[in-house]
């Protein structure tokens, strides 16, 4: 098991990734969520549940990945 | 000590990564700084993911025009990573958001809410720094 601080480089790397790659991920992946490891998108889905049954399927630990709900390019998020 | 957040240009918000724990269950994840909440809310899925129970009810939340019963976690640990390349635990009353119907649209509206930094966490001691034509925005430890 990697350690807390590896498992946090990790994050940090993914969510870089996704940031620097959201306007290309937004058009592929709207209104789906995804699931972020090692700079790559290694599972998308329409909900949280069948998402958590993909990486399952594919034998991705969970919790070592970045999870994200794409918001489609024409909308934006305004926390209430 | 430095906890450097992350400006999503595009979505234009500020992210800082992070694990959160609970005994026996850790998951990566990442926080939206919102200094406009008064607390910090776990979302949905991630409160799936590490099995934290909806027991505890705390306040009604309205959200996106409507309002949620939301559940008290007393022992999120939210750790963080230094711009030294340390951990840096805290120890957060998190609330989570729990839809109120299986109704998919109920669902869908909870799975977009990401995970929320709130007051509270500034509140534990820290000062946050905001300056995002240079790129510095971090929150520091008061000493």
């Amino acid at each position: 098991m990697v350690s807390d601080l590896e498992l946090l480089n990790s994050s940090e790397e993914s969510l870089k990734w996704f940031q620097e790659n959201s306007i290309k991920i937004r058009e592929e992946f709207a209104n789906k969520i995804i699931a972020i490891k090692n700079k790559e998108i290694v599972a998308s889905a329409k909900n949280i549940n069948e998402l958590l049954i993909f990486l399952k399927e594919k034998n991705i630990d969970e919790s070592e990945v970045l999870i994200e709900f794409i918001v489609p390019k024409n909308e934006i998020v305004i926390l209430g | 000590m430095k906890i450097k957040v992350f400006y999503d240009k595009d979505s234009k918000q500020l992210r800082v990564p992070v694990i959160v724990k609970i005994p026996h269950k850790r998951i990566s994840s990442d926080f939206v700084i919102d200094t406009g909440s008064p607390h910090t809310i776990l979302n949905y899925s991630n409160s799936l993911r590490l099995g934290v129970p909806h027991t505890e009810k705390a306040e009604l939340i309205r959200l996106g025009g409507r309002a949620y019963q939301s559940y008290l976690f007393n022992r999120t640990e939210i750790v963080f990573k230094s711009e030294d390349n340390k951990e840096i635990n805290e120890i957060i009353s998190a609330r989570i958001l729990k839809p109120s119907s299986p109704k998919a649209e109920e669902i869908e509206m909870l799975d977009r809410c990401p995970n929320l930094l709130g007051i509270d966490f500034l509140e534990k001691g820290w000062k946050f720094f905001c300056n995002l034509e240079k790129d510095e925005v971090y929150f520091e430890k008061i000493d």
